[in-house]
């Protein structure tokens, strides 16, 4: 309970502050809280929204599934791999500050409009936080344990598995979450550009519309959604990390 | 079992560090390697091991020259060498897929209740005793004890050897133990070899003539420190 009370309490007395706000001047553009509350329920209430963000939950599950796949795949071989990382590691040092949401236009010019620019974003950012992570876990495997598993003659996959990505896996995991939260960013940037549904997509024909109080409700769901994703990633982490003191 | 010929490793910066080291180790006996710290003796285990692969001479064990890493030869470490992600039960089955043999191991070295343990749940002792009961799971009949018991309590290192050092002869197994601590080699081993000089080579060797069984006499002992006192042995 007084866990509870000291996550929510900076949120109550800022929405609290807003309402009074809104209240006190009715020309204030942007709804109200209680607004936006009443249209979350509306929204809830006809089918559209599931629509939304089902299209948008199911983007970022390709394009993260992707990213995860790859990012952890060449993250461990190019960490064990040295001297095959030095050839990689200078094209991905450059490509890894560009923000995800400058390829927009460059998605939209290889893929055209629909899923695939999407999927190509959130791949990109999520991609490279897997990426990264994997691979300085890997390359920093200590020297005992690799000596040990090689004493024990392991095969090369049983090495790659009970021991490169096992220890990698905390590390692993950082990579994860930080990736999760790119995806559902440039998911919603995406949408916002070249989709024809999803929250981004949502938010853009409310603020249209001027349904202020609709977007506001979508952004909000984005948030909700975003925070729900990743507290899955701190269960997953602590489901399956269980050796950490 | 193990032999050593001509064997000279020497740093990146030429600095030699073994040279001209010649010694051999017979099947079932447990042989003490001593020396000042800093003197080579984990550079030589190394070696021994396969992890260090560019020296000039062999290294010949079980009769086969080889310069890798691989099951003719264990070795049990200073540092932690359990892997932290793996349950005890684990740690033996990725050595050896057979769980009754390894629930046994794990029955002698008295680990049998910590099987779904981690290694952080275990006390030093226990973590010794399991890599011990790892080593022997993957059937090696070498294995090297690299000052493993060097941050134990005195007591708990004796206990610790004595019980290791029991099953390793019940077991076969023949026993290269390196340390630093004389009586600790006295009282344990058959023969103990000193490293010694710079570059090191093994300067001196020394039969322990009594009963492994029995503690070990103070004036037995002593008189030995002494002989190792007169070839300049710093004790």
């Amino acid at each position: 309970m007084k866990n509870f009370f000291k996550k929510t309490l900076v949120i109550f007395v800022l929405v609290s502050l807003w309402q009074a706000y809104s209240f006190l001047n009715s020309n204030f553009l942007i709804s109200s809280p209680l607004e936006i509350v009443q249209a979350l329920i509306s929204l809830f209430q006809e089918k559209d929204i599931y629509f939304h963000i089902l299209n948008s939950l199911s983007r970022v599950a390709v394009g993260f599934l992707g990213a995860t796949i790859l990012g952890i795949g060449l993250g461990l071989i190019l960490g064990n791999y040295k001297r095959i990382g030095e050839y990689f590691l200078p094209l991905i040092e450059i490509l890894r500050p560009i923000p995800p949401i400058a390829w927009i236009p460059v998605a939209i010019l290889l893929f055209g409009l629909g899923n695939a620019p999407a999927y190509f974003i959130i791949f990109l950012g999520a991609f490279f936080p897997i990426f990264s992570n994997a691979y300085f876990a890997a390359a920093s495997l200590p020297r005992i344990y690799r000596n040990t598993a090689r004493s024990f003659e392991l095969s090369r996959l049983t090495f790659f598995y009970e021991i490169l990505f096992k220890y990698s896996l905390s590390n692993i995991f950082v990579g994860l979450k930080i990736g999760i939260g790119m995806a559902w960013i440039c998911v919603i940037a995406a949408e916002m550009i070249g989709a024809q549904s999803g929250l981004g997509y949502f938010i853009q024909t409310s603020r249209l519309f001027l349904h202020i109080d609709k977007m506001l409700a979508g952004i909000l769901i984005i948030g909700l959604i975003g925070y729900f994703l990743n507290t899955c990633m701190f269960y997953l982490e602590k489901k399956i990390v269980k050796w950490h003191a | 079992m193990l032999k050593l010929k001509k064997i000279k490793f020497e740093y990146k910066n030429n600095e030699v560090v073994l040279d001209e080291l010649d010694f051999a180790i017979e099947k079932n006996e447990i042989v003490s390697l001593i020396g000042p710290s800093g003197v080579g003796k984990t550079t030589l285990v190394n070696l021994i091991a396969g992890y260090l692969s560019d020296y000039q001479g062999k290294v010949i064990i079980s009769g086969e020259a080889k310069n890798y890493p691989s099951r003719k030869c264990i070795v049990i470490n200073q540092e932690n060498d359990l892997f932290p992600w793996l349950t005890v039960e684990k740690q033996l089955w990725l050595v050896r897929k057979e769980k009754q043999k390894n629930n046994e191991l794990l029955k002698l070295v008295n680990l049998d209740k910590y099987k779904n343990k981690f290694p952080h749940e275990l006390s030093g002792g226990m973590k010794k005793r399991l890599s011990f009961a790892r080593a022997l799971a993957s059937e090696t009949d070498f294995i090297i004890m690299d000052e493993p018991f060097s941050s134990q309590d005195v007591a708990m290192k004796e206990k610790l050897h004595r019980e290791l050092l029991d099953i390793a002869r019940r077991e076969n197994k023949t026993i290269l133990l390196v340390t630093h601590d004389i009586d600790e080699a006295i009282t344990l081993s058959n023969r103990i070899l000193v490293l010694g000089g710079a570059p090191a080579k093994i300067i001196s060797e020394h039969k322990m003539p009594f009963d492994k069984n029995d503690l070990v006499q103070g004036n037995e002992v002593e008189e030995l420190k002494n002989k190792l006192r007169s070839i300049g042995y710093n004790i």
